[in-house]
This record gives C-alpha cells, sequence and structure tokens, in this order.
C-alpha cells in the first residue's frame, strides 16, 4: 500500500480516493448495504469505547463540578462553624442562666419563708481544697454588712455560719462540718437536741444528731429539725433536716441518730446570709461563751442535757 | 504503515474524545473539531498524500458516527488533507503558527461548507445567527485546542517527519 502510494502523484491519488468517496456516497444513497456493513463495523470498534470514555467523562465533570463548588462549599462551611460555635456559646449562656434562674427562684422562695430577717445574697465563689465541701467562700464580706457569727441560708434550709470576714469575702463554715455544732428542736414538739456533723457520714448526706429529749416518743423518721430557740448563734426556726433515723441512748434518757440535711452542700452556689446577729440580743452572756462554740462541745454535752433541757446554762454550753 | 496505523489511532482517539468527554466539558457550547486539526497537521507536517489519508479515516467516522450518507466528510476531510499538504514547504519544524492560522481558516471553510450544504439550503437564512451561535465558537475554540494538540501530534510524529522529509526530498526531486 505503502509502495502504491510512492508511486501516485498527489493529484492522482486526489482523484483516486474521490472516485472511492463518489461511490460510496452512491452506494449508501441507493442501497443499504454499504452503511450498514459499515456502521456494524463501527458498533464494535467505537461504541464500547465511547461508553468507557463517556464514564470517565462523567466522572471528571463531576469530579469538575465538585472542585468548583469546593470553594463555596468552603465559605459556606466556615460561616456555618461560626455560626455554631456562636450558637453552641450563646447555647450554654441560656442553659447557665436558666439553671442559674431556678436557683435564684429557690433562693427567692427561702427569703420568702423567712421574711423576719434582713438577708444579703451571696454567692459561693471557693471551697475547701479538700474533699469535704465543709468550708467555703463567699463573694461578699464587711463591706456588705457581714459580721463573724452570721447565719447563712441556701436552697431551703441552714447552710451554716461565717467564721471568717474580710473585705470582700466571708468564709463559712457548713453545718456538715465535723467541727459544726447546732443546737435544734423538732419543729412540732419543740424537743430540743444537738445537730452535729459527722465526717464519717458525709458521702451518705447525712449528719448526726445527739442529745434529743424526746420522753413522748413523737420524734420518728421524717420529722422536721429547725434551729432552736436557745441557741446561742443561730437563729431559732431555720430548717435544718429531716429525721432519718432515731435510737434511743445508752442513758435511756436522751435519743440521737441522723438527719438528712435540707440543703445539697454538694451543689451549692447561692446563700443568703442573716445580717441580724444572735447574740447582739443576748449581751454578754453570748459573749463569754462564744468562745467555746465551734469546737466539740458534743462530748460535755451529754451530761449536762438530761437534766435541764432549757436553761440559760445549757445553752451556753451546748449551742451552735 | 506503521505510521498509518499510528494515524488511525491517532484519529480514533481525537474522535471518542470529540464525541465524549470533551462534549461533557461544553465550552462555550461548542465541542473543538480534532479531528480537523489532525488532519490538517498530518497535512502540514508529511503532505498531500498524508493529508489525503488523514482526511478520508477522520471523515469516515464522522460518517459513520453521524449516520446520513457516508463517504460526504470523508469526501471533505479528504480535501482539506490535500489543501494543508500544499503548505508542507512552509513547514518550519515547531513554528506553531502556521498551523493554528490553517486550521482557522479551514475549520472556517469547512463550516460554511456545512452550513451551506445542510442548513442554506434547507431554507436556513439566518446567516448571522448561525454563525455567531456556532461558526465562530468552533473556529475559535478549535483553533485553542491546535495549540494543544498540534504539539502533541508534533511530539508522536517526530521520527516520522524526519523520514518523511527525506523521503518528500527525494520525491521532489524525482517530481
Amino acid at each position: 500500500m505503502k509502495n502504491k502510494f510512492h508511486h501516485l502523484k498527489d493529484k492522482h491519488l486526489l482523484v483516486i480516493m474521490t472516485i472511492v468517496c463518489i461511490v460510496l456516497i452512491l452506494g449508501t444513497c441507493t442501497t443499504n448495504v454499504v452503511s450498514s456493513s459499515v456502521r456494524n463495523v463501527a458498533g464494535y470498534a467505537v461504541a464500547p469505547f465511547q461508553n468507557g470514555i463517556n464514564k470517565v467523562g462523567g466522572w471528571l465533570t463531576e469530579q469538575y463540578s465538585g472542585f468548583k463548588n469546593v470553594k463555596k462549599v468552603n465559605a459556606e462551611n466556615a460561616s456555618l462553624q461560626s455560626q455554631v460555635d456562636a450558637l453552641t456559646s450563646e447555647n450554654t449562656t441560656l442553659m447557665q442562666q436558666t439553671t442559674e434562674l431556678s436557683r435564684l427562684e429557690a433562693l427567692y422562695q427561702m427569703d420568702q419563708e423567712y421574711p423576719d430577717y434582713p438577708k444579703v445574697g451571696a454567692e459561693v465563689i471557693a471551697k475547701d481544697a479538700g474533699n469535704w465541701y465543709s468550708t467555703f467562700t463567699i463573694n461578699k464580706g464587711t463591706d456588705d454588712g457581714i459580721a463573724v457569727d452570721m447565719n447563712v441560708l441556701g436552697q431551703s434550709g441552714l447552710v451554716g455560719i461565717v467564721t471568717d470576714v474580710g473585705k470582700s469575702w466571708a468564709t463559712v463554715r457548713s453545718i456538715i462540718d465535723d467541727e459544726s455544732n447546732v443546737s435544734a428542736m423538732a419543729a412540732s414538739t419543740s424537743d430540743t437536741c444537738v445537730v452535729t456533723g459527722n465526717l464519717t457520714e458525709m458521702d451518705s448526706g447525712k449528719i448526726d444528731f445527739i442529745n434529743l429529749i424526746d420522753d413522748n416518743n413523737e420524734v420518728a423518721e421524717g420529722t422536721t429539725l429547725v434551729t432552736s430557740n436557745i441557741s446561742e448563734k443561730f437563729l431559732p426556726g431555720l430548717l435544718v433536716g429531716y429525721v432519718s433515723d432515731v435510737t434511743e441512748d445508752s442513758n435511756k434518757l436522751t435519743k440521737s441518730g441522723t438527719l438528712i440535711p435540707a440543703v445539697d452542700f454538694r451543689t451549692l452556689r447561692e446563700v443568703l446570709v442573716i445580717t441580724q446577729l444572735k447574740q447582739t440580743t443576748d449581751g454578754a452572756a453570748a459573749d463569754s461563751v462564744s468562745g467555746t462554740d465551734t469546737t466539740g462541745t458534743a462530748a460535755s454535752a451529754g451530761a449536762k442535757s438530761a437534766a435541764s433541757s432549757a436553761s440559760s446554762a445549757s445553752e451556753g454550753s451546748t449551742a451552735n | 504503515m506503521k505510521h498509518k496505523l499510528l494515524i488511525i489511532l491517532t484519529l480514533w482517539i481525537c474522535f471518542l474524545l470529540q464525541s465524549s468527554v470533551l462534549s461533557f466539558l461544553n465550552f462555550f457550547g461548542v465541542v473543538p473539531n480534532l479531528l480537523m486539526i489532525t488532519t490538517v497537521s498530518m497535512g502540514f507536517m508529511h503532505g498531500k498524500k498524508e493529508g489525503i489519508f488523514t482526511g478520508f479515516v477522520a471523515g469516515l467516522l464522522l460518517d459513520i458516527s453521524y449516520g446520513g450518507i457516508i463517504g460526504i466528510y470523508a469526501l471533505l476531510y479528504m480535501y482539506i488533507g490535500y489543501v494543508s499538504g500544499f503548505f508542507t514547504e512552509v513547514y518550519f519544524s515547531n513554528v506553531i503558527r502556521v498551523p493554528v492560522c490553517m486550521v482557522t481558516v479551514l475549520e472556517f471553510i469547512y463550516d460554511g461548507i456545512i452550513f451551506a450544504a445542510g442548513f442554506l439550503l434547507r431554507g436556513r437564512t439566518n446567516v448571522w445567527g448561525y454563525f455567531t451561535s456556532v461558526v465562530f465558537p468552533d473556529v475559535l475554540i478549535t483553533a485553542l485546542f491546535t495549540f494543544i494538540l498540534y504539539s502533541i501530534l508534533y511530539r508522536v510524529n517526530r521520527s516520522y517527519i524526519e523520514q518523511g522529509k527525506k523521503g518528500r526530498q527525494s520525491l521532489w526531486i524525482r517530481d
């Protein structure tokens, strides 16, 4: 074929090929033989490849348009991400505000329960470094009229007492502290006892009470305990907790047991400080015994409590 | 013979690309006429005979795929390849301006013939409309693709070009 080409002149080749073309044209016009046979061959030689390439091409087109979209999507993604961040922080803030609101509502309700006393709201800003949560720091101090020995309320009951105060802070020892002793009484019968913190009971969420004088066996599970009117430092009538169980002491005169405090000390966030001191009304007598208020009065309490339930002497030694 | 097979393969690949991938990519709504570029390039690089052969095969492929009368496109492309062969004498290795200009002009003529034969004779007298919507974009995009395809074809055919030059010279002397 090559040799034939070389021997032909260009013009001659052109003429020959033109004739071939014209024959082809005439062939297709007059009969179906040429076109159908040629197309059958083409169907095998071309169509499958076109199919494959089309798939590749389609894929490429997809990639291309996908690539074009990436930029748009990226920009969109960035703006959406910032929106998500903003909404997340907003949501967190709102959730915090909601829980804060419910806490403050509870606090407000308690404020209504004890309307007689002037109070100052405060936030717990620090707790002692141990696991005990028995003392904590609040963000109000002498500037807000807080002084040592003021009672602190939280949630729905008594939290503790101010033990130390600074210009804008105060330390509160809670009633679950092992050193804490609170003179309490049963709200219904006015039977007095001493509520004392107990480190070993702290995990179960309970605290002890001792020296309960309950001759009529009226104190039982669920009895409400409030601060007693003979207490030296605690204002009367503040809710302490509910009796969990009662047992008679070996001396057959007093009873002791455990109670569940009205306050959940682990979640305590806001407190109310009653800015009225009990001892100011008691004057000199209270002052003389204040030194013994916080430490182990419980040990001596058992001996004397049986004799006189409400004398001024016992108040001095057992209170807080 | 080997070179003929290479040309057929090239045309076949160009045809497949043109009928599938490139029509998907859709530049300005038209498909670059790779068969035209190949035909013109081969005629330009190798001479009239190669142009005739390339054009004939390219046209035949189009005839087969487009349907209608077989031989029309073969005839058209064959003459295009033949005309391209005249420019072999101004062939300088890889100067790309000449084939681009040739492709531009021949594609324009080719489109003009197709329009005249296939549309104008059917009474489509909106000449300007057809030219702006089809012919001009087609010529433009085909010319642009010439830059790519010609350099590829040049590289593929380099060894054959050197051979062809000698052959041409001897042929020229013989003539």
